[in-house]
């Protein structure tokens, strides 16, 4: 175990973050054992759980959409777009024909669960799932005030959801499979790779 | 072909498939037991499998409250919710629906239910093409062959079997191994199938009652796809899947990707509350046999599963013989539990005999099923219900009566004498039986005789009645001498009561379970009157203290007598391990060290951990760790008899875990287990010594 390893705040932790160096800061926390303190640091908990399962994690403090480095044809959710209005010069929301595949989708999530990694969506809508379905990449927008610590938030959310939505997923990574000699293999029906973007602002 | 070439080629694959499952089994172990630990985090995994079991409870206390109000809320969602009593009437009311949407295409995800019912074989009939699209099952389904596992269908498929295959269907070559480009063809085959299909039809892991949802996990994302995008969506589920609440439901999220297949989480955990905008969906509860497992108080626990595999996953027959073998359609340790009331005692009748009793799907299943006692349940359903048996029963029957045994062993020790070598007869026969396991040496002296002429202990000091066993006292008696020696330096009267025979494990085992009573209320009988009850075998103490119970459960009168003594038994290891500091092991270290396994019922059913360590490094003797500690000898139930090849193999596997550790003795506390050993290393030519934790340990009284 790395004992001299810092265990930075999150606020500064966020700016390293926002330089791109976390994993090795991560790598080295985790090591170190920083888990063990328990929910006060919810945000690099879902970070590590995130990233275990195979999302790639990135942090903004703004969301612009140059940041975003999204493709001309990229499809954007409208629960997306909803919650950020900034995306609408790049809206393109996706015709409902299930032969589609798209290049990259961009949803955005209500809740991030720092426990699983997962963010839960609500994809009522055709259009909106396939969004999540069909992209060969994926990009999950998250605000930063909506991860919790635990699964119990997204029990409490949907207990607390009247009428619950008709379609609500907990979407943790890229789909996979190991059905074949229990080989590992990502991109299966769903998307081969997934980012999470948590971003900080208030939309 | 000939019938030879073709005996050897399927002996060949079951070899393949027995080693791709070691392999899947040991590495799912350590998956497993990571994310399981986690756990810890959020109360740990018996608070939160009790708090499973206990809300599947309460749910089929109120079953049909909790139907009404899933079906209430899901149809005030949109869904249209209908209740089946069988597996006709869930295909009718399916290919009927199917018909009026005029379907030619069904797209489906996994569901077990579904195989539960036949129904992919029903539409076909009705000439609708069911197309499975989880990965596993869609290759399994096209080569025209059956899922071998609940959670990994297509386990007994290698990857050049897939290849081949895939090359067959698609019209072009694949690299075997290139698995992504194979997996890669999958979803552009079937993302065409996902665009025709106009009835989409999935499982459901959980329903909700408070709210109408249907839960489903997945990792592929095929699941999705057959709910969302086919205008017409059935769910079909059984109705034990229903609990009450999403913080019920989420308590299963937690354990169910963890025990399946080691993941924290699967990729989509789905919340589906009625149809999306311009569909229809339909939920098709199914019970077919389940209210009726409910009414039998011996079985209804095994409707808490959540089908997650693990039972399979730490079944050491499973990984011999696979789930072809082991089960029937619902496949491994619970398979062979609810399958009578789904297809019938006949098809259960079979593979039952594979379990060996070991009971480490007990111990791992997220839902406290408690399947090994269930198993023994069925065992015993079978005995009863079907004919066979003549032989058996005389057997056991006979090795009931302790004069009997006593005069057979005689009569065998005196005719066998000439091919004692040690501990073991070299009879210049072999069977199925002994070709793979070296007989034991019968004693002209059982224990209880060597035992008299002992010099007599203080009757101030406390008094201890023993149970010799029957293997110990007349097979192996150096242990039940060691064993008596043990417990008189520890500071104890032992007393042995003469009238003992048999505590009735191997009727019990064996599902003859009248036999078994007489043995049972013969050794209640003669033990009832002592305050502490000691046995060197831990197997025993398993009968008394947890399976008398079971037998005695429509007899309130034994019932007591077995509820008053089971506590008071304790195995000889784990009663002297709590006061190592009374028994006077000489100080010296044994130069030589030892590996130790312990009897898999010690840790699955009575909890013991690490109680021969300590006991033995209390004598300064040194303990090396053997590769896979829990898993069973081979020895257990009554497999070693009904399957002798599946008991070989699995003695097999102990022996390259035992032989790793890289030591000359073994020790184990189950006097069964020493025999069984023993006869394995001789048949297989190894130099290993085995021996009970006794006969080593009083080798280490000081005072001999
Ligand atoms: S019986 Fe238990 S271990 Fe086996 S599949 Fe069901 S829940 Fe899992």
């Amino acid at each position: 175990m790395a004992s001299d390893t810092t265990i930075m705040p999150d606020d500064r932790w966020r700016y390293w973050v926002a330089r791109g160096d976390y994993r090795q800061q991560m790598t080295a926390e985790l090591a170190s054992g920083w888990m063990i303190d328990g929910n006060q640091y919810t945000m690099r908990r879902f970070f590590a759980a995130a990233v275990a399962a195979g999302c790639e994690v990135e942090y903004l403090p703004v969301l612009g959409i140059a940041d975003l480095e999204l493709a001309d044809d990229a499809v954007i959710s409208s629960g997306a777009l909803g919650r950020y209005p900034q995306l609408a010069p790049k809206a393109i929301l996706p015709r409902e024909s299930p032969l589609m595949t798209f290049s990259e989708g961009v949803v955005a999530g209500e809740l991030g669960v720092a426990e699983t990694g997962s963010v839960l969506v609500v994809e009522n809508e055709l259009s909106d799932r396939l969004v999540s379905m069909m992209s060969e990449h994926l990009t999950v927008l998250l605000a930063a005030d909506v991860i919790e610590d635990r699964l119990d938030a997204a029990t409490a959310w949907l207990s607390a959801a009247r009428p619950v939505p008709t379609y609500v997923v907990l979407l943790t990574g890229p789909s996979r499979t190991a059905d074949i000699e229990r080989s590992l293999t990502i991109g299966v029906q769903g998307p081969s790779t997934t980012r999470v973007i948590i971003v900080e602002e208030e939309p | 072909m000939t019938t030879g070439s073709r005996a050897t080629e399927d002996q060949r694959r079951q070899e393949r498939l027995s080693a791709v499952l070691l392999d899947f089994q040991q590495a799912w172990r350590t998956d497993r037991g990571d994310r399981i630990a986690q756990l810890d985090d959020v109360g740990g995994f018996e608070t939160l499998r009790n708090g499973l079991a206990t809300a599947k409870r309460e749910s089929r206390a109120h079953w049909d409250d909790q139907i009404a109000a899933f079906t209430a809320h899901a149809q005030e969602a949109g869904a249209r919710v209908v209740l089946v009593d069988s597996a006709d009437a869930a295909n009718r009311y399916i290919i009927d629906l199917c018909h009026e949407k005029r379907a030619e295409l069904v797209v489906k995800g996994k569901s077990m239910a579904t195989e539960e019912i036949l129904l992919n074989d029903a539409l076909l009939e009705a000439g609708i093409t069911p197309l499975e699209t989880d990965l596993g099952e869609w290759l399994v389904q096209l080569a025209g062959d059956r899922p071998s596992h609940l959670v990994m269908p297509a386990i007994h498929m290698r990857r050049q079997e897939v290849a081949a295959l895939l090359e067959r269907v698609l019209e072009r070559s694949f690299d075997p191994d290139d698995i992504p480009t194979m997996v890669r063809a999958a979803r552009t085959e079937l993302r065409e199938d996902f665009a025709r299909a106009s009835v989409g039809m999935t499982g459901a892991n959980i329903l909700v009652a408070e709210s109408g949802t249907v839960v489903i996990v997945c990792n592929e994302g095929n699941n999705r796809m057959s709910v969302a995008l086919p205008d017409t969506h059935i769910v079909v589920a059984g109705i034990e899947k229903m609990v009450g609440t999403f913080a019920e439901a989420m308590n299963i999220i937690r354990l169910l990707p963890r025990s399946a297949t080691g993941q924290v989480i699967t990729t989509y955990t789905n919340f589906i509350t009625g149809p999306r905008p311009g569909q229809e969906q339909h939920i098709v509860l199914i019970d077919n046999g389940r209210t009726e497992m409910n009414r039998r108080p011996e079985y209804a626990d095994a409707l808490s599963c959540i089908r997650c595999g693990a039972c399979a996953n730490v079944c050491p027959s499973f990984q011999v013989v696979g789930g072809h073998r082991f089960g029937h359609i619902y496949t491994g340790p619970i398979g062979l539990v609810v399958t009578p009331f789904h297809h019938g005692l006949e098809a259960a009748a079979a593979p039952q005999e594979l379990c060996v009793s070991c009971g480490a799907c007990t111990a791992v299943c997220p839902a406290e099923i408690p399947l090994a006692q269930q198993i023994l349940q069925l065992r015993s359903d079978v005995r009863e219900q079907l004919p066979g048996g003549v032989l058996r029963r005389l057997l056991l029957r006979s090795f009931g009566r302790r004069w009997l045994f006593a005069a057979a062993l005689k009569v065998g020790a005196v005719l066998t004498r000439p091919f004692r070598r040690g501990p073991i007869l070299r009879v210049p026969i072999t069977t199925k039986w002994t070709s793979w396991r070296s007989p034991p040496s019968l004693p002209m002296l059982p224990a209880r005789h060597r035992l008299r002429t002992r010099k007599a202990s203080d009757q101030h000091l406390p008094t201890v009645g023993i149970l010799l066993q029957c293997v110990s006292d007349r097979v192996a008696p150096d242990i039940a001498v060691a064993a008596v020696k043990l417990i008189e330096a520890a500071g104890y009267n032992v007393e042995i009561p003469e009238s003992q025979h048999c505590c009735g494990l191997p009727a019990y085992d064996g599902g003859e379970w009248d036999i078994a009573r007489k043995m049972a209320r013969d050794t209640l009988r003669t033990f009832e009157r002592f305050e502490t009850i000691v046995t060197p075998a831990p197997s025993c103490v398993v009968a008394m203290a947890h399976e008398y119970e079971n037998l005695f459960r429509d007899d309130p009168k034994w019932l007591r007598v077995a509820q008053e003594v089971g506590p008071k038994v304790r195995d000889l290891v784990s009663f002297l391990a709590a006061q190592t500091e009374k028994v006077p092991f000489s100080v010296n270290p044994l130069p030589e060290p030892v590996t130790v396994h312990r009897f898999c019922q010690s840790g699955n059913v009575l909890g013991h951990t690490n109680e021969q360590e300590r006991l033995l490094s209390a004598a300064g003797i040194q303990v090396v760790n053997q590769a896979e500690p829990d898993v069973c000898c081979g020895f257990g139930g009554s497999t070693s008899a009904t399957s002798p090849g599946v008991s070989e193999a699995i003695a097999a596997r102990k022996l390259k875990s035992l032989e790793a550790a890289g030591v000359s003795t073994v020790v184990t506390d189950n006097p069964g287990c020493v025999l069984h050993l023993q006869g394995v290393f001789d048949a297989a030519g190894a130099e290993m010594k085995v021996f009970h934790p006794a006969e080593i340990l009083e080798q280490r009284l000081s005072d001999r």
